[in-house]
């Protein structure tokens, strides 16, 4: 899926400041993702 | 889903929860409902768009928020954190959404929202692992 590429080669910050390339979670384990509309 | 993270480890996943806004924000959530997992800011909603997650309506918005009491609770968040939210950070009109992905790369589940209260159920989430 096209879509997938995309975002596994998007990188992110972690709360604590910490980059985390998107693709990294299902490159060895599979991954859930969940994309929430905002805090609390 | 802090609650059924156990059940989301058991299956070896890598799980994540990705938001906008600042990265002070995403300390203070991850901190207050002590979630297991991080979470990945995503101030542009880069990932948002690249997934194809859509927005609500403003009317969708309001009607959602009178019936779920949210705006009481907004407003105390922006008392917590101020008024000076950028722009370009959250969205009441954004959509949720989730994604589950195998190892390697085969996507398993994709997930948006049609509605603001449209959350995947993690039942659903932990099908797509198996």
């Amino acid at each position: 899926m096209e879509r997938v590429e995309e975002l596994g080669a998007m990188r992110l910050r972690d709360a604590d400041g910490r980059e985390v390339h998107l693709g990294d979670l299902w490159r060895e384990r599979p991954a859930v993702l969940v994309w929430i509309r905002h805090y609390g | 889903m802090r609650d059924r993270y156990p059940e989301l480890a058991a299956r070896n996943a890598n799980v994540a929860v990705i938001a906008a806004g600042l990265p002070a924000m995403a300390k203070d959530f991850q901190e207050e409902y002590r979630l297991p997992f991080p979470v990945l800011v995503d101030t542009p909603r880069a990932t948002y768009a690249a997934l194809g997650l859509k927005r609500a309506t403003g009317r969708e918005v309001l009607m959602t928020s009178l019936r779920e009491a949210v705006l009481l609770r907004g407003a105390f968040k922006l008392l917590k954190h101020g008024v000076g939210l950028p722009e370009q950070d959250q969205s009441v009109l954004q959509l949720g959404g989730a994604l589950v992905v195998a190892p390697g790369g085969k996507v398993k589940l994709v997930h948006r929202a049609g509605e603001l209260s449209d959350n995947v159920p993690v039942d659903t989430l932990l099908g797509a692992l198996s």
